[in-house]
């Protein structure tokens, strides 16, 4: 037998992570061997504390401690406007900018046929559902086939009901150089030149 | 005389001066610094001459030839292949990769791209072997892929709208397969739609201009390789939808029957070129020698075309089709090549078949099982 049992349960378990192969899921086994017991338990209670405690915000869908999440429980954020993201991870890159004061709402994935993804398996309905009052939704999907899809599918529902519906523009790298750009970006930033 | 417009500088731009292949084909090892004029790889056949052309067309292109699996690339007993060359006087690096499992990496400048296909267009070639010849005899999709190929070396933004809209596509197509089970909203199908009909118009309108001006380009070189029969090159649609907003009213139009079949039916992943020799359907009537006549016109036509859109000529892979010619056009092809061409690497079984106006000017190498030998 190549690994005791428990390791062998405990490589298999890691393996199954996105991102980690097994070469790493290794790895990441004998690390974990090697803690004190202190350090192992804590992660295994973090693990079941977040699996235990969180769920999704009933308004935003974001990930959250609470029935509504911190954003849409906070006053001073502007409920007129609201930020549409593929993953709870994009609203953390929005966040870290310090300049949207609106509210977020997250699909928990995009529109993709082949994977039987429609708008059902996504958060859509719920995102319709909050709408009144609502003066602009600014689509911040992915610049992809599928994230293109998923924000023109979006606006064709949300325009009709006299709501502005914007995306995000796409282009030139902020500080970056002609020479290194890849040419899709470049190609974008040239279709989609503004006047000076 | 055209070749007299290139300055210096342009020439030396698109020009392989260094190729490195390790465990490519039968070459355990093999290295070659080009000059800018003409090689002539001569040998007997299974020694690794054809190998040496398609290690060039792979760093062009990311793709073997015509047909060929990747894995089988790798040489026996080894782990992976890397095929190296330099551009611009050594200025870059351009590389292809692939571990036996693996998927297939290229490189820019030692940095691993995010696709392998952005590679393309670093090094333009023109690429003639007995391979092609189902451009002319064989499905639509195999002039498409000639199409595909020579677009996306001169205009990167095609190579973007053709892998935009072949993504679109196969989700069109999925939703078409649910919506024979149950109900799709319209919605749900104009998301991909107007993907399509964005990039699909597109590549229709570089697919139209290429062959509006590569089929008297071609028809030019059928006449100087000395083929009395007149070549006419015209690109067919099914459908006639022009702009992007025709296209989109199409695919609108044809959702019942798409969803019956199952597949889309309208769009360029649908035409084709039609090939006229002698004003009959080359391809349905056209012999052998026809047809392997109208792909080597093609194919120098391109290189003309592609000339004119970079500023100078791409490399010309010429594999062996010398052999398959009978004296007179063989000649002929000889003295084009010695006439147009930049770089260029020919192989054959005897360096003579190169005839003399080409050997005055080459490099001849002698490859014998997977070694390289300079003459």
């Amino acid at each position: 037998m190549l690994f005791a049992r428990p390791l062998a349960d405990l490589i298999a378990e890691l393996e199954r992570l996105p991102g980690i192969g097994p070469k790493s899921a290794q790895r990441l086994a004998y690390h974990l061997l090697r803690l004190p017991s202190a350090d192992t338990e804590r992660l295994a209670q973090a693990i079941l504390a977040a699996k235990a405690k969180l769920r999704f915000c009933e308004l935003c869908q974001n990930v959250s401690e609470h029935e509504r999440c911190e954003i849409c429980r906070d006053p001073r954020r502007d409920s007129h406007q609201i930020c549409v993201v593929a993953e709870p991870r994009d609203i953390a890159a929005i966040e870290r900018l310090h300049e949207f004061r609106g509210q977020f709402h997250v699909l928990h994935g995009l529109l993709s046929p082949m994977d039987a993804i429609g708008p059902e398996q996504l958060r859509m309905r719920e995102l319709l559902s909050r709408l009144e009052g609502v003066e602009e939704v600014i689509l911040a999907t992915n610049p992809t086939t599928e994230g293109d899809a998923t924000a023109l599918y979006l606006a064709k529902l949300i325009k009709p009901l006299g709501i502005k519906v914007t995306r995000l523009a796409h282009g030139m790298p902020v500080g970056g150089e002609l020479d290194y750009a890849d040419s899709a970006t470049l190609l974008s930033a040239l279709n989609y030149r503004r006047e000076l | 005389m055209k070749e007299a417009q290139f300055t210096e500088k342009a020439v030396e731009t698109l020009r392989l001066t260094g190729l490195i292949l390790e465990g490519f084909r039968n070459y355990r090892h093999a290295a070659l610094e080009p000059n800018a004029g003409f090689h002539v790889l001569a040998g007997p056949n299974a020694q690794g001459k054809t190998s040496l052309l398609e290690a060039i067309y792979l760093i062009s292109t990311t793709r073997l030839l015509r047909g060929m699996r990747d894995a089988e690339a790798i040489r026996e007993g080894e782990d992976r292949f890397r095929v190296e060359g330099s551009v611009a006087q050594g200025r870059t690096s351009l590389a292809v990769t692939l571990e036996r499992g693996g998927r297939k990496r290229a490189l820019l400048n030692g940095v691993g791209l995010p696709r392998a296909a952005d590679l393309i267009g670093r090094l333009p070639s023109v690429c003639i072997t007995a391979l092609d010849l189902p451009m002319v005899s064989g499905e639509p999709g195999e002039r498409r892929m000639f199409l595909d190929l020579e677009l996306s070396q001169v205009y990167p933004a095609y190579l973007r709208a053709l892998s935009l809209y072949k993504r679109a596509l196969e989700q069109r197509n999925a939703l078409l397969k649910q919506a024979q089970d149950r109900f799709v909203p319209d919605e749900s199908f104009s998301a991909w739609e107007a993907q399509m009909a964005t990039y699909g118009a597109s590549l229709r309108d570089y697919r139209r201009r290429f062959v509006e001006e590569l089929s008297p380009l071609a028809a030019e070189a059928q006449a100087e390789l000395g083929e009395g029969e007149s070549l006419k090159i015209t690109y067919v649609s099914r459908d006639e939808a022009l702009t992007a907003a025709e296209y989109e009213a199409a695919l609108v139009q044809n959702r019942r029957q798409d969803i019956a079949r199952g597949t889309t039916t309208a769009g360029p992943h649908r035409d084709d070129l039609s090939l006229t020799i002698a004003g009959r359907d080359g391809r349905l009537y056209g012999s052998q020698g026809q047809q392997r006549s109208a792909v080597i016109a093609m194919k120098l036509g391109t290189l003309e075309l592609m000339r004119d859109k970079l500023g100078e000529p791409p490399i010309l892979l010429l594999d062996d089709m010398l052999s398959d010619l009978d004296a007179g056009r063989r000649a002929r092809l000889c003295q084009w090549v010695a006439r147009h061409a930049g770089q260029a690497f020919l192989t054959c079984t005897e360096a003579t078949a190169a005839g003399d106006e080409i050997l005055d000017r080459a490099t001849v190498y002698r490859v014998q099982n997977g070694t390289l030998e300079a003459l």
